[in-house]
């Protein structure tokens, strides 16, 4: 992926800069508002990672310019303001996600990549194929080598979303705030514990596992070893 | 109450930051010679307002004694003039219709009956006076006057005081022949108006006198009201001053009288009392921080002084640590932040009407395996209660606080077999007051009463658990989020459980319980349960009906 920062802070920056390289992605790199939205405009970018606060051009009004002059790229927010009114803030001016700072890199990483997905279209597909693992919106099956798993609505829910961001990292929080809609992080592995319960429905009288633990980082469903 | 303003030095300073709006600091401002206190009490707003009542009314009393005076004497004069007028119109008629003699003899008779009454004719072609008169002569006003007038006479015999002379008012009358025009007598008739007069200037000076005790009084009344005024406002003066200085638990002293400026000592003293708290409220946070986040910070430089001296598979080890000892510093760090936005009274975002009992569901239901995993059976059971007013996020954060506690501390240390198991129970009912309350139980090992308070400090973990995993900060944010609920918080006795038979404290064997009654939402708002879908969420329905049970 094609991806551009914008972020005041140099060091930060750098961090980033290097992770995403060599997290196999080429990166752009501008340190103010004015710079970015030039870079913005002169395209060609599969991912925006904006800090909120820049200089000259605040990180809100950069993408409210771009998402005006019809500029569809992905974008994600990075913030040290984490409150419920600064998340749709930043939403409503045209983000597709909201990470606040402190963050972990893998965190971010997982989010850009599910951010460049995104633009295959996955939201209006019905029907998911990991390995022998099948799913059927409309009907609400899942199947694994052919045989009918019973799945709870909340668990059917998590899978789906694993499903439709299959072969890429999911973090723990990434699943708080798209299958529970909590942007808050519990203290007790709840997560976790869901995660064991969908891995015994799905992966444990089957051979091969699909859904699998990254370390330090969450969890993939993949049918590659 | 207060102190006397001559023994306290600040007084001054304090006045004279209140006379030079330019002086930031008016505190250990050496005053000098004395500011003047009179020049100071003359500017008071009192009394400049009593000066100006004064002047008002000054002007008011002007008018009614004018009012007064004139309504007195003006109909007495008129009075005069019309007996003047009809007299001389009587001597004229007499003098054409009878004869000369007998007009001189009315106005002798006349003269001789009335004291006040004072006559003379004279004839015109001579200059004659005819009559027997106090009056030696025409008074000099007599002549070229017509209508009223007054003059100054010196009575000539037994009448009156020699040596004074007297005032009267007289009307001309001018009498002449029928036949031939020819002014024939000059009739003067007056009246001794000398009582009337010494009335009146009797009335003016009491008048004036009765100014000049108005404003007099008027003033000592306005220096009056002038100085309790600025004893007043001294007092908060003093009191700010003292304040300012750093004596924080100095109030504004209230008089008791229930006036406006008890009103506005209590309003000052209430805004002190919540400076002092969110002052105190910074100290206890800067103290905590200084206790509770030095020790991972230490730990944190340990972890690195561990690395740079291993090698390998040791040194990603100790690596590693550091990497975790970090994340929780900075969970710690956020989650402090949370709190005192929360008590800032931001980050709760604009409250609305919420379902409470889908709120308990599915935390429940994300807390449900967990707790299973943990050794304890979470139970909801949820009364049909009416929305609140409330962040759906927040409220979820909150119990899910609770939950994490709960499962952190409701367990028995070294638990025997002969207990029962752990068991979490979320109840939600109807509170009185139309409140809805949320409660938390367990049956762990509780608190002891004296120590509940303190629990929902910042930073406080109980000597028990200080080795157990956690911030200190769970139920500090709980605390936060009922505030900026409104709701009240109340710890109690949570769930009876058998005592295991090691327990070293039997006396806690009451478990915890933890509520918050929230106000109920206004009635008006429909009920209103907006679902943010965030990106990258799918359309699947989600469980309406899910209740966990053990």
């Amino acid at each position: 992926m094609r991806i551009l920062v914008i972020e005041d802070d140099s060091q930060a920056a750098a961090f980033l800069v290097k992770g995403l390289r060599e997290a196999g992605h080429a990166v752009d790199h501008a340190l103010d508002g004015e710079t970015g939205l030039n870079m913005a405009e002169s395209g060609g970018y599969d991912a925006y990672v904006i800090d909120r606060m820049l200089p000259q051009i605040d990180g809100l009004t950069l993408l409210e310019t771009r998402r005006k002059s019809g500029d569809e790229t992905p974008a994600l927010f990075l913030s040290a303001l984490g409150e419920v009114d600064d998340r749709v803030a930043g939403l409503q001016s045209g983000g597709d996600d909201y990470l606040v700072k402190p963050y972990a890199f893998s965190e971010l990483l997982a989010r850009i990549e599910a951010l460049g997905r995104r633009r295959a279209p996955t939201n209006v597909m019905t029907q998911f194929q990991v390995g022998d693992l099948e799913m059927d919106i409309l009907s609400r099956t899942v199947r694994r080598a052919g045989k009918k798993i019973d799945l709870q609505p909340r668990e059917f829910r998590l899978l789906e979303y694993l499903l439709r961001h299959a072969d890429q990292v999911v973090t723990r929080t990434m699943l708080l705030e798209n299958v529970w809609e909590y942007h808050f992080d519990p203290q007790t592995n709840v997560i976790d514990v869901h995660i064991s319960r969908l891995r015994g429905k799905i992966d444990k009288e089957f051979e091969k596992p699909l859904l699998k633990t990254v370390r330090g980082a969450g969890y993939t469903l993949s049918a590659d070893d | 109450m207060s102190v006397s303003p001559k023994k306290n030095p600040a007084l001054h300073s304090t006045r004279r930051a209140s006379r030079d709006a330019a002086a930031v600091d008016g505190v250990g401002v050496d005053m000098g010679s004395n500011p003047g206190r009179l020049v100071r009490l003359l500017r008071t707003t009192a009394f400049r307002f009593t000066l100006l009542y004064i002047s008002l009314f000054l002007f008011a009393v002007t008018l009614l004694i004018i009012f007064v005076y004139e309504s007195t004497f003006r109909p007495v004069i008129k009075q005069i003039d019309m007996e003047l007028t009809t007299e001389l119109a009587f001597f004229e008629r007499v003098y054409s219709e009878r004869s000369k003699t007998q007009m001189v003899q009315q106005v002798r008779a006349r003269g001789r009956r009335r004291a006040d009454a004072l006559y003379l004719i004279v004839s015109a072609p001579n200059g004659m006076v005819l009559n027997d008169s106090p009056l030696k002569n025409m008074p000099g006003e007599a002549l070229n006057t017509k209508g009223l007038f007054r003059f100054t006479y010196t009575p000539t015999n037994f009448r009156g005081d020699l040596n004074s002379s007297r005032n009267a008012m007289g009307r001309i009358g001018r009498i002449r022949d029928p036949r031939t025009g020819k002014l024939d007598f000059v009739i003067l008739a007056a009246r001794d108006v000398t009582a009337l007069n010494q009335l009146q200037n009797n009335a003016r000076s009491t008048m004036i006198r009765v100014g000049i005790v108005t404003l007099f009084l008027g003033l000592i009344l306005g220096i009056i009201t002038s100085r309790s005024f600025l004893s007043k406002v001294d007092k908060v003066n003093q009191a700010v001053a003292a304040i300012r200085k750093g004596d924080l638990s100095r109030r504004i002293p209230v008089e008791g009288g229930q006036d406006e400026f008890d009103g506005l000592a209590e309003n000052l003293n209430g805004m002190l009392d919540q400076i002092e708290r969110l002052m105190i409220g910074m100290r206890e946070v800067s103290d905590n921080i200084a206790h509770d986040l030095r020790s991972p910070l230490t730990r944190i430089r340990n972890h690195i002084h561990e690395a740079m001296s291993l090698k390998g598979d040791d040194r990603d080890e100790a690596l590693a640590n550091l990497s975790i000892e970090t994340e929780k510093l900075l969970e710690t760090f956020n989650a402090l932040l949370s709190i005192t936005r929360l008590e800032a009274g931001e980050g709760a975002g604009v409250l609305q009407p919420i379902n409470i009992i889908a709120i308990v569901e599915q935390v429940a239901e994300l807390y449900e395996p967990a707790a299973q995993d943990a050794g304890f059976t979470l139970t909801t059971k949820l009364d049909p209660v009416p929305d609140i007013l409330g962040s759906r996020e927040l409220v979820s954060q909150a119990l899910s606080n609770l939950l994490d506690n709960a499962f952190k501390y409701a367990k028995w240390p070294g638990i025997v077999t002969s207990a029962e198991p752990g068991k979490i129970i979320v109840s939600l009912q109807k509170a009185p007051g139309n409140s809805v309350r949320l409660t938390i139980a367990d049956n762990g090992p509780g608190v002891a009463a004296s120590d509940r308070p303190k629990i929902l400090n910042r930073f406080v973990r109980l000597e028990e658990s200080r080795t157990s995993q956690g911030s200190g900060l769970g139920l500090s944010m709980v605390a936060a989020i009922a505030r900026a609920h409104e709701a009240r918080l109340t710890i109690a006795d949570g769930l009876a459980r058998k005592t295991p038979e090691n327990s070293l404290d039997p006396s806690n064997g009451y478990g915890l319980s933890i509520a918050l009654s929230f106000p109920p939402a206004p009635q008006k708002s429909p009920k209103l349960v907006t679902k943010k879908r965030l990106p990258g969420d799918s359309e699947a329905t989600q469980s309406k009906n899910f209740s966990v049970s053990s």
